[in-house]
């Protein structure tokens, strides 16, 4: 590619976490006018990178060249100066206030001696739309747009001013077809406009269709670039996922014994439909569906902590009725949230506190708790997960990610759970913390509990379960033994 | 081997750990103390200190119930009208003719009535769902209109036994309230701190989502910390009418403001899930001392108002820096 044309290069990007290595010598080139798209899996390093080129996170090593000039952004408004804006999954709109008011976030539009002109900023709102073939009225309210248009704002609103650079994040995850369709001519046209554009996607038809090269990264290295026309769906999926995970994790023969839970014909709104399922004891089960495919509001479901619209659901044969995590509890059934800091632990209070937090009815006879059996019950799970803190006294904020998943799960183990819920239960801990949490669920599977996973990382998938259901748009479209499916067929039926 | 039994109480007592700013509040106190008392050496005579102890503990003891609803995230503005109502209702059943109520039973339907309050707040804020502020927002203005409306003139209570219950000393120079208020203090730090019921309460408030997805029942939990607060705002009414002998609608008027200054100043996190009452004991002690101090020092009873809504922005700020601080530190 002849160097002028260049528009951003990285260069050398590393990033370090405490305990882990986010990304690790990234090197990009991106041309003018190129829809280049991002690929890999959670916690490949796909955020963090575009969080260093946006100012979110500071540059630590490696250089960042835009137009053939080195940049140092220590702050998102810098990056954006420089012609570089993000829209980011979650739309990040000022919903009470007016599309032309979005539009212009933090500008007076034909503001005289301190008075805003309407009718100015509604006409020059209309051009914008109208750039983008949108006829979204000005003056409506955010909050009554659909997600699509609301979208097109923040679209208007990057391109409004200077942009040299728009980067996507999953920009179709809550769109139907019809929608999509809109956002790739909006897209085209942008480039047309000479706009680059970097595409995060994890559906493989929308890399095709609308990309012209794709960067694959996986565990924070880059381990392909490749010119869209060039590769094939099967090179991709397998450059996404690896290989050799798997091998890492060899899992233990364990004897199955009864089913302990059975789902008949649950649904959930639209967002769970007519699932069935069971769950064996000793058994690992793992649900797999990309974003919106209804595996987390299944586990809401399955805990009490939604509830479901029609369907039954058996505990060791007894049908119960979740209607509140508290008749989940009582029938031993534990739940690791999919947002460790805001579901699974108090941050403020201390790791002995969180341990016991589901089970304080359980700690002395009446009111008081008993802090002799407290500590006892601390004491066991702290050294058995072998929890990495001062003491159990110590505050769960000061924990690393790892440490705190621990704390949640112990709380349930804690319990005697005999069916636990774990949702994507290694999302953002580090390498060495993940080994534990499976060499955990393996034990717990040797005295007999269930557990169900729902995990967005194929390679954990394949590791750690016995079987596998894929499910897309709230059902279970497929159902497989662990050891005779593989990474390309579970990753082919969930994104097509 | 004794050393180490101590140093283990010590710890399971747990005061300081928790709370970060009592140890900054004694020192501010003390340095109050020897400052009023250069102004004006009448402060801390004998006098002056029993006067001081006899006043505090009505806004102490309401503190005290409303810490519990702040602790898990709530709050409830209603306590002054609350107070009211509590003090008008003492006066009322009194005077009932013929009745002759004995006194005990008047102070339980008074103490009753707060708690119902307390309940009202609590089944609306749980229940149906409305915003904690909004609803004893709302409360405070209905009990309020309800307190005049009952009180149009001033009702007197002429009887020694009901005198006593606030302006009476044990040992000559202890007022029974300060009593009162300790007692209370210390019951309710023990409930925090040792029962499951406390335990609900701080893991409420630090997080009502994990809270929930652990099985607690966090309604129910928040629930009786309304009522709680309804009740000891009650106790304060109680207390009021019976150290001034009568009861009028404008009782309780503002105190909300002055009790949540306590809490504040505590270090009762508005965020809910982090303070002790430990903080509470001595930002009652420093907020009494504090107008006692400005009246021994001649500042107009205007400024003194001001002097506290002062105290309550110094002491927001105090605890925002803090946060700051330590988020910067986390990142």
């Amino acid at each position: 590619m002849s160097e002028n044309n260049v528009v951003l290069e990285m260069k050398s990007i590393t990033k370090n976490f405490p305990g882990v290595k986010a990304l690790d010598n990234i090197d990009i080139k991106v041309k003018k006018g190129e829809i280049l798209g991002l690929l890999g899996e959670n916690g490949a390093g796909k955020s963090t990178l575009i969080k260093i080129l946006s100012g979110a996170y500071s540059l630590e090593e490696g250089k960042i060249i835009i137009d053939g000039e080195e940049k140092v952004f220590k702050h998102p408004h810098e990056s954006i100066d420089e012609g570089i804006k993000v829209i980011y999954q979650e739309l990040t709109s000022f919903e009470p206030l007016t599309v032309a008011e979005n539009i212009f976030a933090g500008e007076t539009i034909g503001a005289k001696g301190g008075f805003i002109s309407w009718r100015k900023m509604g006409k020059k709102a209309r051009e914008i739309l109208d750039k983008l073939n949108s006829d979204i009225d000005p003056f409506k309210v955010m909050e009554k747009l659909t997600v699509a248009e609301k979208q097109m704002v923040e679209i208007a609103k990057a391109i409004h001013g200077d942009v040299k650079i728009l980067v996507m994040d999953e920009p179709t995850s809550a769109l139907d077809e019809q929608d999509v369709d809109n956002l790739y001519k909006t897209i085209r046209k942008l480039k047309e406009m000479g706009v680059t554009i970097i595409y995060i996607s994890h559906r493989m038809e929308e890399i095709f269709e609308i990309t012209d090269r794709v960067v694959v990264l996986r565990d924070g290295r880059k381990v392909g670039d490749k010119l869209t026309k060039e590769t094939s769906r099967d090179e991709l999926v397998s450059l996404i996922v690896g290989k050799k995970f798997s091998e890492q994790y060899p899992k233990k023969e364990i004897e199955k014994g009864k089913v302990i839970l059975e789902v008949k014909n649950v649904s959930y709104l639209n967002k769970v439909k007519d699932v069935s399922f069971y769950l064996k004891a000793g058994e690992i089960v793992a649900f797999f569906g990309l974003l919106g495919a209804g595996t987390h509001s299944l586990f809401s479901v399955l805990f009490g902590d939604k509830i479901a619209t029609s369907g039954q659901v058996f505990v060791e044969g007894k049908e119960i009725k979740l209607t509140h995590p508290n008749i989940a509890k009582k029938y031993n059934i534990g739940y690791v949230p999919l947002d460790r800091k805001e579901e699974g632990v108090a941050t403020e209070m201390t790791v002995g506190e969180n341990i016991t937090s589901a089970n304080i009815e359980n700690l002395g006879n009446g009111f008081m708790i008993d802090q002799k059996i407290e500590k006892k019950h601390c004491d066991k799970w702290f050294d058995k997960l072998s929890i990495k803190a001062p003491s159990h006294k110590t505050m769960v904020k000061s924990l690393s990610g790892g440490n705190q998943q621990k704390v949640v799960v112990a709380k349930w183990l804690e319990r005697e759970s005999k069916i636990l819920l774990m949702n994507e239960p290694t999302r953002g801990i580090d390498v060495g913390s993940k080994a534990e949490i499976y060499k955990i669920a393996e034990d717990l599977c040797e005295k007999g509990v269930g557990v169900l996973i729902v995990s967005s990382e194929l390679p954990e998938i394949l590791a750690i379960s016995d079987r596998v259901y894929v499910m897309k748009d709230g059902e279970i479209i497929g159902e497989f033994k662990t050891k005779e499916t593989n990474q390309e067929e579970l990753m082919h039926l969930a994104s097509t | 081997m004794a050393n180490k039994n101590t140093k283990s109480f010590l710890d399971t007592i747990n005061v300081f750990k928790k709370n970060s700013m009592t140890p900054t509040l004694i020192i501010v106190y003390i340095l109050m103390i020897a400052i009023f008392a250069s102004v004006n050496p009448l402060y801390i005579s004998l006098t002056n200190i029993k006067s001081i102890l006899a006043t505090i503990s009505i806004s102490g003891i309401m503190a005290v119930g409303l810490t519990t609803v702040i602790l898990t995230g709530n709050f409830d503005i209603s306590v002054g009208s609350t107070l009211g109502i509590a003090a008008i209702i003492c006066a009322k059943f009194y005077n009932i003719e013929g009745l002759n109520l004995p006194i005990g039973v008047v102070i339980l339907i008074a103490l009753l009535a707060g708690a119902a309050i307390g309940a009202i707040n609590g089944f609306l804020v749980t229940v149906v769902g409305i915003n904690s502020i909004i609803t004893t927002l709302g409360t405070l203005a209905i009990f309020r209109g309800l307190a005049y409306f009952f009180a149009t003139e001033t009702a007197r209570i002429y009887y020694k036994p009901f005198i006593f219950v606030g302006r009476g000393y044990v040992f000559n120079n202890v007022p029974l309230t300060l009593i009162y208020f300790i007692g209370l203090l210390v019951l309710m730090y023990l409930v925090l701190r040792f029962t499951k019921f406390g335990r609900n309460i701080y893991q409420v408030g630090a997080n009502a989502d994990a809270a929930r997805l652990a099985g607690v029942s966090v309604d129910r939990t928040t629930f009786f910390t309304f009522i709680i607060s309804g009740a000891t705002a009650a106790m304060g009414g109680v207390i009021m009418a019976s150290q001034l002998a009568f009861a009028q609608g404008e009782f309780g008027l503002g105190y909300e403001f002055k009790i949540l200054t306590i809490c504040v100043l505590a270090g009762i996190s508005l965020a809910g899930g982090r303070g002790t009452l430990v903080g509470v004991l001595v930002a009652t002690f420093i907020l009494g001392s504090i107008s006692n101090g400005l009246a021994l020092a001649d500042v107009p009873i205007e400024w003194r108002e001001a002097f506290q809504g002062l105290i309550l922005i110094v002491a927001i700020l105090i605890d925002s820096i803090r946060v700051r601080r330590e988020k910067l530190l986390r990142a």
